[in-house]
């Protein structure tokens, strides 16, 4: 994939206030209202996130890792306590935390992919030429300048996962906000994914909010790691994994072992990853 | 619509000309060329009285005279002009009524009693009503076109405002669109098939209902539509203006179907939100 040097000056860079976190998670209970009952999915949450961090959550399903992302993108308000981004507590959603979702089809479908990319920043006050300028840039760095005439059905899943996250870091989002982006994904496009993404998260150094219930995927792509346990969960632990080393270390294959203990995987469940 | 992309196994050596490898162009008007022959060997070979029947010929004289006299295309033209105001009319309530069902648990209520109400009433039967409360005039015939088009078109937008991928109204919500641009650059392009196949629906429900109800009682204006054209010249024993008039129906019921065909290839069969039959 090309890395051109002039995307590489972005927005994560910014400063925001007095240089306190990017994303303050605190106290946070969150959960649903059924038709009479409310269903907790996480009992209570604490964490933070620096300017230019990767941090990962990682959980088993129905951990309620998902809806955390949501409450931080503004789509489900806290049960109780409170979530800051740069500082601000009320949250309604919006393009300063810009999500990548797991779903295929969250691009627009009556959209080619430039326009996919450009469309939301003219919604976000962007001239014409600027954003399709911007798009371009972005749609280089995600390695999809060939494909910038298609329509969405006609690309690949991978693809489609690409033109989100370009979509996604155009908006130069305060924070980048990814669910299980690769989830859907075939075992080799994810890992190629994986790389790729790591390598332009560390271009654009932009601070990642990042959902996955794979081991390995937090590994490569986080520095540090909220394990949520339970459920409704709590966070059981946060790991800081700066300096586990690459895959095949033995750094890497202990924390590997740490984190199935912590996320209390019996066997060899997480084998697919 | 007629082209299919089926990867086709090789043609054996020596197999003949295959009708599905014709392109469309030809393969229709080939079978309507057949239909013409088919009417042209029962008008020769069984003569039927020319009070009942018309031979092609005759017919396509009618209708070159109809066109070039100006009196046909008088009369499709007063047809289509009733005909479009009366379905946008339909299309106007429609859309106000999806609106409300959508917002609303009353309004849905309502959406779902009228239109199991009035959706299987044939258009034709509100017209005595109509003619009561509005006289012999276009308000009937508006009325009447309006209640035939509202349903079929209040039944697809639902169907399309409901079933709205949940995903990119987030993405929407996500990159900052408000309430209405939502509504207009998301919820409208993703609800655009289903709101194609009701108006489609609307359009021949309404030709079908206006055809009649000019049948039943003709005047619109001065010289009438398309169904008083055919009506008058049934009373006049002009049979091949009958025919004429029948044709042209046709002719138009064909237009329609390829425009609406090409508006979908343009965006929903592009988009792959449609797939092309």
């Amino acid at each position: 994939m090309s890395v051109r040097g002039d995307v590489a000056t972005p927005a994560a860079a910014r400063t925001y206030g007095t240089g306190g976190p990017v994303l303050s998670v605190d106290r946070v209970r969150l959960g649903y209202w059924g038709r009479r009952h409310y269903h907790p999915a996480i009992e209570e949450a604490s964490f933070e996130v620096a300017a230019r961090e990767r941090l990962i959550v990682i959980g088993q399903s129905g951990s309620g890792k998902s809806t955390l992302l949501k409450a931080v993108a503004g789509f489900l308000p806290p049960a109780g306590g409170t979530i800051a981004v740069a500082g601000r507590t009320t949250l309604a959603p919006g393009p300063d935390r810009a999500v990548v979702f797991q779903e295929f089809d969250q691009l627009f479908p009556w959209r080619n992919v430039l326009q996919n990319v450009a469309y939301p920043l003219r919604v976000n006050g962007r001239r014409r030429r600027d954003a399709v300028a911007r798009a371009r840039e972005y749609l280089e760095l995600t390695g999809l300048s060939h494909a910038v005439d298609k329509y969405p059905h006609e690309l690949s899943g991978g693809m489609k996962q690409r033109v989100a996250i370009a979509r996604a870091l155009a908006l130069e989002p305060v924070i980048l906000l990814m669910d299980e982006p690769f989830g859907s994904l075939d075992a080799i496009t994810r890992a190629r994914l994986q790389r790729e993404l790591h390598g332009i998260l560390e271009r654009t150094q932009t601070t990642l909010f990042f959902v996955t219930h794979s081991i390995d995927e937090a590994l490569i792509l986080g520095e540090r790691i909220v394990v949520l346990h339970g459920s409704p969960s709590v966070v059981r632990q946060i790991v800081d994994v700066r300096g586990v080393g690459p895959p095949d270390s033995p750094g890497y294959a202990e924390m590997r072992i740490r984190l199935r203990e912590l996320l209390a995987i019996e066997g060899d469940e997480d084998g697919d990853t | 619509m007629a082209t299919r992309s089926v990867a086709v196994p090789a043609r054996p050596r020596g197999a003949r000309l295959r009708w599905g490898r014709l392109p469309a162009w030809i393969r229709y008007p080939l079978l309507v060329l057949a239909l013409i022959g088919v009417w042209q060997a029962y008008w020769v070979i069984k003569d039927p009285s020319p009070l009942l029947f018309a031979g092609p010929r005759e017919v396509a004289e009618a209708f070159w005279d109809g066109w070039t006299d100006g009196r046909l295309a008088r009369v499709t033209w007063t047809t289509l002009k009733i005909l479009a105001i009366g379905i946008g009319i339909g299309a106007v309530i429609a859309l106000l009524l999806t609106a409300f069902a959508a917002l609303t648990q009353v309004g849905e209520d309502l959406l779902r009693m009228l239109v199991a109400i009035l959706n299987p009433l044939p258009g034709v039967a509100v017209l005595p009503l109509a003619i009561l409360w509005f006289g012999l005039n276009t308000n009937a015939l508006l009325f009447v076109i309006a209640n035939a088009a509202i349903w079929p078109i209040a039944i697809n937008l639902d169907t399309g405002f409901k079933t709205v991928n949940q995903t990119i109204v987030a993405v929407g919500r996500n990159i900052g669109l408000s309430s209405a641009r939502l509504v207009t650059d998301v919820l409208a392009p993703a609800a655009l098939p289903h709101a194609i196949s009701g108006l489609k629906t609307a359009w021949a429900f309404g030709w079908r209902t206006i055809i009649a109800a000019e049948l039943v009682f003709g005047v619109a204006g001065a010289e009438g539509g398309l169904g008083t054209y055919i009506n008058n010249a049934k009373l006049f024993l002009q049979i091949p203006q009958v025919f004429a008039g029948l044709v042209t129906i046709a002719v138009l019921g064909m237009t329609f179907e390829l425009l609406f065909g090409a508006l979908e290839r343009r965006t929903v069969v592009r988009w792959g939100m449609k797939t092309s039959r």
